[in-house]
C-alpha cells in the first residue's frame, strides 16, 4: 500500500525532552482549578479512585494508540492516519485532521486569553498587589476577565508561542524541559507548605477520603471520567505530532505512562495545596469549594493568599501563579504547534505556519475573549461534542482501520525491552474502547438536559447548531482533506 | 484522620514518586540508545 511522505522531519534529541514536552502539554490551567474543584465535589477519594480506574482502563490505552499513529505513521494529522491506516485512508485522515482542528487548535481560541488572566495575575503576584490595603480581588477580577486588557495580556501569550513554536521541537522541547521540572516542584512546595498550616488536615480528610455513599452516583464516574478525558488530552492529536518526533527507540509505554502520572501527580499536589488551604484559612470553606470553579483561582485564593499574610503568603502566591502561568503557556504552544503541523508536513516554512496559526487563533479568539457567553459556547460544543468524536477516531483508525495486533507490534518494535508489554489486552480494549465516546456524550446532554435542567449551564439553543456546524465543518475538511491525500498519493512510493 | 494521611501516603508513593520514576528512567534509558545510535553509525 502506498505511503505519502511528510515534507516536514524533525526528531527529538532526548527522551527526558520528549517526555517533558508531552506532559507538558498535559498539565495545564484544569490542573489547578478543575481537578481539585470536582473532587472535592464529586466524592473526594471515590472521584480520586475512579479517576485512577478511568486513567488505566482509558486514557492509558488511547494515548499509547495515538502515540502509534504518529510514531507508525510518520507523520501528523494527514500523513499519520493516512500511512498506518489500510482501509478507509480519507476517513482516518478527517480523524486526524478533526483531533488537530476541533480537540485542540479551536480550543486555544479561548485558552489564550485565560492564560492572559493567568499572566496578568502573576505579575500582580509578584508586585504584592493582593497585600495592598485596598485590594479588592472582585475588582481585579473584573479588570480582566472578558475585557480589551484581557484580550491584550492574551496577545502577548500568542506572542510568546509563535516565537517558541517558529523554532519547531527544538524551541518547544528546551522551554518544556526548564518549564515543567520547575512547575513540578513549585506545586510540590505550596503543596507541603500547606500541610504544614494549622487546621489543614481536615480538608486533607475531606479531600482524600472516599465517601463510599457516592459510588453509586453516575455522576460522580462521568465527572471523573471527563476529568481524564480534558485533563490527560487524549484525542488532542498532540501525542500523535509528538509520536511523529520519536525516534526508532524512543518507548511509546513509557512516555504514555509518564504521561497519565505526572498530570495526575501536578492535579493532585495542587488540590492538596488548595483544598485544605481554604479549610485553614476559610471561615466557609464548603460554600467555598462548591462556588469555587473559575473564580477559586482569581478571586478566592488571592483573598487566601492575603489572609496568610507575611512573606509566606507572599511567596505562596508567587510560586502558585508562576507555576499556573507555566502549565497554561505550554499548552498554548502546544495548541499551536498541533493547528500546524498539518501545514508543515505539506512543505509549508515553520516561521510562516507559526505566524499563520497565530493569527487564525488571535482573531477567532476575539468573540470569547470579550463575552463569556461565547466562552462557554466554545468550551461546551468542544469539549462535550468534539473530543468525544475525536477519541471515536482513534479507535477507529487504529484498531478498525487496522489490525491493532499489528498497531501494538509496531509499538513494541525497538532494539530496547518497552517499559511495558502491552498484551493482546490492549487490543481488544482499544476496540472496546469505541463505546465510551457515545456513552459520555449521551450522559452528559442528558445530565444537563433533563436532570439537572436545560437553564444549568448546557443550553440547548447553542448546542444543538453547534454540533450541526461542526458536522458542516467536518463535511468540508473532509472533501478538502480527500483532494489533498489523492495529489499526495499520485506522488507516493 | 490516621486514615487520610495514610492515603496521602499511598498517593504520594504512588503518583508522585512514579511520575519522578518515569523522569529517571529517561535519563536511564537514554544512555542505552546513545549507545544502540552510536552501534548502528559503526
Amino acid at each position: 500500500m502506498a505511503k505519502i511522505i511528510s515534507r516536514y522531519v524533525e526528531k527529538v534529541w532526548s527522551s527526558f525532552v520528549l517526555l517533558m514536552t508531552a506532559v507538558s502539554f498535559s498539565v495545564g490551567l484544569g490542573n489547578y482549578w478543575r481537578f481539585p474543584w470536582r473532587a472535592a465535589n464529586y466524592g473526594g477519594g471515590t472521584f480520586l479512585l475512579l479517576y485512577i480506574i478511568w486513567l488505566i482502563l482509558v486514557a492509558y490505552p488511547l494515548i499509547n494508540a495515538e502515540y502509534a499513529i504518529g510514531k507508525l505513521g510518520r507523520g501528523g494529522q494527514i500523513h499519520g492516519p493516512y500511512n498506518l491506516a489500510e482501509k478507509h485512508k480519507k476517513v482516518a485522515v478527517l480523524g486526524g485532521l478533526w483531533m488537530a482542528y476541533f480537540c485542540a487548535f479551536a480550543i486555544m481560541f479561548y485558552y489564550y486569553s485565560v492564560t492572559g488572566w493567568v499572566f496578568y495575575y502573576m505579575i500582580h503576584a509578584i508586585l504584592g498587589t493582593f497585600f495592598a490595603p485596598d485590594f479588592d480581588p472582585v475588582v481585579l477580577c473584573n479588570s480582566i476577565a472578558f475585557t480589551p486588557l484581557g484580550l491584550a495580556m492574551g496577545l502577548i501569550q500568542v506572542v510568546i508561542a509563535v516565537v517558541v513554536v517558529a523554532f519547531g521541537i527544538r524551541g518547544i522541547g528546551r522551554v518544556s524541559r526548564l518549564m515543567f521540572p520547575l512547575l513540578f516542584f513549585f506545586t510540590m512546595g505550596i503543596a507541603i507548605f500547606t500541610l504544614t498550616i494549622p487546621g489543614a488536615e481536615k480538608g486533607l480528610e475531606f479531600y482524600m477520603i472516599p465517601r463510599l455513599e457516592t459510588l453509586g452516583d453516575p455522576a460522580v464516574w462521568m465527572q471523573s471520567l471527563s476529568q481524564v478525558l480534558w485533563s490527560v488530552g487524549p484525542a488532542m492529536s498532540f501525542f500523535l505530532v509528538a509520536g511523529a518526533w520519536m525516534r526508532r527507540n524512543d518507548d511509546i509505554t513509557h512516555i504514555a505512562l509518564g504521561n497519565i502520572l505526572n498530570d495526575t501527580a501536578v492535579a493532585w499536589l495542587a488540590g492538596t495545596a488548595i483544598i485544605p488551604l481554604i479549610f485553614a484559612i476559610s471561615p466557609n470553606p464548603f460554600e467555598d469549594i462548591k462556588a469555587a470553579g473559575a473564580t477559586l483561582s482569581f478571586i478566592v485564593l488571592p483573598q487566601l493568599f492575603r489572609r496568610m499574610g507575611g512573606v509566606g503568603g507572599y511567596l505562596y502566591g508567587v510560586f502558585f501563579f508562576i507555576a499556573m502561568w507555566f502549565a497554561a503557556i505550554t499548552c498554548v504552544i502546544a495548541g499551536l504547534e498541533i493547528g500546524i503541523r498539518p501545514l508543515k508536513d505539506l512543505g509549508m516554512k515553520t516561521k510562516h505556519a507559526a505566524i499563520l496559526g497565530g493569527i487564525i487563533i488571535l482573531l477567532c479568539g476575539i468573540p470569547p475573549s470579550l463575552d463569556p457567553t461565547w466562552l462557554d459556547y466554545y468550551d461546551t460544543i468542544l469539549g462535550v461534542i468534539a473530543l468525544p468524536i475525536g477519541l471515536t477516531f482513534i479507535c477507529l483508525i487504529t484498531a478498525y482501520f487496522t489490525d491493532p495486533a499489528k498497531v501494538r507490534q509496531g509499538i513494541m518494535d525497538m532494539d530496547i525491552k518497552p517499559l511495558i508489554k502491552l498484551g493482546k489486552w490492549w487490543d481488544y480494549l482499544v476496540k472496546a474502547l469505541i463505546v465510551v465516546p457515545f456513552i459520555f456524550i449521551i450522559w452528559w446532554l442528558a445530565y444537563w438536559e433533563w436532570i439537572r435542567g436545560w437553564d444549568a449551564g448546557l443550553h440547548t439553543y447553542y448546542t444543538f447548531p453547534g454540533i450541526l456546524i461542526l458536522i458542516i465543518n467536518g463535511i468540508i475538511i473532509y472533501f478538502v482533506a480527500s483532494k489533498v491525500v489523492d495529489k499526495l498519493a499520485k506522488k507516493a512510493w | 484522620m490516621a486514615l487520610a494521611w495514610i492515603l496521602f501516603f499511598i498517593f504520594m508513593w504512588l503518583i508522585v514518586i512514579g511520575a519522578l520514576y518515569t523522569w529517571y528512567y529517561s535519563v536511564k534509558i537514554e544512555k542505552t540508545i546513545r549507545e544502540l545510535e552510536k552501534g548502528m553509525e559503526k
